[in-house]
């Protein structure tokens, strides 16, 4: 096996070994999008008799945005164990074996991608059981995850930034609070048309809310709507960036 | 005469034979509980373990068995370490140490002794100088540095969710060893660190001492030329500490290049073949524990320590600074 990818796969191995150590870990990051889904979806139904609001349930409407939230919640958890290791000197012990640098972020973000496999697949059985219907089949089902992966491994570099800048778990843990801004000032609760203009146009500049257009539109729309590829395109750069900048913060941590 | 079985075998047995007899024969007519007669063939065989000799486990390279040579195997050139805006954490510093040598390397708190010892390994970047470990440069050729040095850190970083085993494999795995390889390294590193009973468990189960075999044991796994050891017996009882001082011991005898930091004088007087003291960042001086007590008129090696260190709390303050990350940050 070629050298490289021999250190990502046993990296990796041991990154996905982390995400069911402890599996009482995994409750909160699924027990939460479900809470969500499961109390607007009932407290906010009225929503859906809006002149405006799509012909379709309130249900169905925000069922993308518990997958996401799932993806969301888990990949913060990266910058977590990253922070763990540096603080513990495992980190250190890693940089000083002769293994390409790269492999040891790779590797981590293979764990976010696993874990948000895992996590929103759970996600995903749970809601078709309450009823909510996928409109671009198993392939619309495999193009949103495809596209969820990409966010949650771009949005797993702020925590692995934060970790190697500041090497405080403290400071990790809390940009979870950031998801909360990147997550409410979207569409995810209501579509454009009815948000007061002033989140109307925070909206159209959040990156998030193109991936919760992209991830409705397949769940919602079909394969035409161009909302797909903006997704993707948005994702996509996020992850090149993103990726970009923890490699060069990996660099730094080491001077 | 002790007969050719294993240590484990010849335990086994030997509880049993002696049991066997002491219950049978000896211990016949003594009126005392049958526990009491288990007990008395432990206390007999303790007695005799300790005369039998353990078997050797050999960790290291097979080749370098009891090698010392004249050939520097680590050469430090005109070191130096500066952190903005202008602390001089390690000022000029120039060493050799020998194949198969004992290296000690002490100094107060702040002297630079760890920012040293990482920037052997290139855990930290050099500001200048030159570092070769076995003719590679720590700069340039830092991949086959990694492959001859193995370092048990300060801190003991291990994986908390993983077990020794785990760790093993993994590190054997990424040092890109064959499974046949690792998995007769694990054996024998896992008798020679006497933690092959907890193999098994995570390491968040471990306690202070056991942390630091293992971490021995880690450092060990890919049979490097060159050990490092930062503080290996810091916070350790007096059992704890022998234990290590013995295997180390015994990886010196092997023909390992050691590379010792540590505050206890009585450590580097009983293991180190050659000391170096180093404070505010310069060595202040060097030689073998007899030349270091002539040159300086000393008793021991702590006389000769406080004689060369004028090191105060500052220094300590001025090495804290500088290794601080949101500092480093700015």
């Amino acid at each position: 096996m070629n050298t490289f990818i021999n250190d990502w796969y046993y990296l990796s191995i041991r990154n996905i070994k982390q995400i069911w150590r402890p599996l009482l870990a995994l409750i909160p990051s699924l027990f939460i999008p479900i809470f969500f889904f499961a109390v607007n979806a009932a407290s906010l139904s009225a929503f859906s008799s809006l002149p405006g609001f799509p012909n379709i349930s309130y249900k169905q409407f925000i069922a993308p945005i518990a997958i996401f939230t799932a993806i969301f919640f888990s990949a913060g958890n990266a910058g977590i164990e990253l922070v763990q290791d540096i603080s513990s000197g495992y980190f250190k012990k890693l940089v000083i074996m002769p293994i390409n640098r790269l492999a040891i972020i790779l590797s981590k973000l293979t764990e976010v991608a696993v874990q948000s496999v895992m996590q929103g697949a759970i996600v995903t059985i749970l809601l078709l059981a309450v009823g909510v219907k996928f409109n671009t089949g198993f392939l619309g089902l495999l193009a949103m995850f495809g596209m969820l992966i990409l966010f949650a491994m771009a949005w797993s570099c702020i925590g692995m930034i934060a970790a190697l800048r500041t090497q405080n778990a403290r400071l990790v843990q809390s940009m979870f609070v950031l998801v909360f801004p990147l997550l409410y000032l979207t569409t995810s609760q209501s579509p454009k048309e009815l948000l007061p203009k002033t989140f109307a146009t925070i909206a159209s500049y959040n990156p998030v809310t193109y991936i919760i257009e992209g991830v409705r539109a397949l769940v919602l729309s079909g394969w035409g709507d161009p909302k797909i590829w903006q997704g993707y395109a948005v994702a996509s750069a996020l992850f090149v960036v993103m990726v970009t900048l923890t490699l060069m913060s990996f660099r730094k941590a080491l001077k | 005469m002790i007969p050719p079985y294993s240590r484990s075998q010849a335990d086994a047995l030997a509880i049993c034979t002696i049991n066997a007899i002491g219950t049978s024969y000896f211990l016949r007519n003594v009126p005392i509980r049958p526990a009491t007669r288990l007990f008395t063939g432990e206390a007999i065989w303790c007695l005799l373990k300790e005369q039998m000799p353990a078997k050797k486990i050999t960790v290291g390279r097979a080749e370098l068995a009891g090698h010392k040579t004249d050939k520097a195997i680590i050469v430090v050139k005109n070191l130096v370490k500066t952190y903005p805006p202008d602390i001089k954490a390690v000022q000029n510093v120039s060493f050799e140490v020998k194949e198969g040598e004992f290296f000690g390397f002490l100094g107060p708190n702040g002297a630079g002794k760890t920012t040293t010892m990482n920037m052997l390994v290139n855990l930290v970047k050099k500001t200048s100088g030159t570092v070769t470990v076995d003719g590679f440069d720590v700069s340039t050729e830092s991949n086959e540095v990694y492959k001859r040095v193995g370092f048990a850190m300060q801190e003991v970083g291990l994986d908390e969710t993983a077990t020794a085993r785990e760790m093993l494999q993994l590190h054997g795995r990424l040092y890109h060893m064959s499974r046949q390889e690792i998995d007769s390294q694990i054996a024998k590193l896992l008798k020679l660190v006497e933690l092959e009973r907890v193999a098994d468990r995570y390491a968040s189960t471990y306690s202070g001492g056991m942390r630091r075999r293992f971490d021995l044991a880690l450092s060990l796994i890919h049979k490097p030329k060159v050990l490092f050891l930062d503080e290996p017996t810091q916070g350790l009882d007096p059992h704890a500490r022998q234990l290590i001082w013995g295997h180390i011991r015994e990886l010196n005898k092997q023909g390992m290049t050691i590379f010792l930091t540590t505050h206890f004088m009585d450590e580097a007087e009983a293991l180190c073949d050659r000391i170096a003291i180093m404070d505010t960042g310069k060595i202040v001086t060097s030689g073998t524990v007899n030349e270091l007590l002539q040159k300086h008129q000393a008793k021991n090696l702590e006389e000769v320590f406080l004689k060369t260190t004028g090191s105060n709390l500052a220094n300590e303050e001025v090495n804290l600074k500088a290794t601080d990350p949101y500092v480093r940050a700015r």
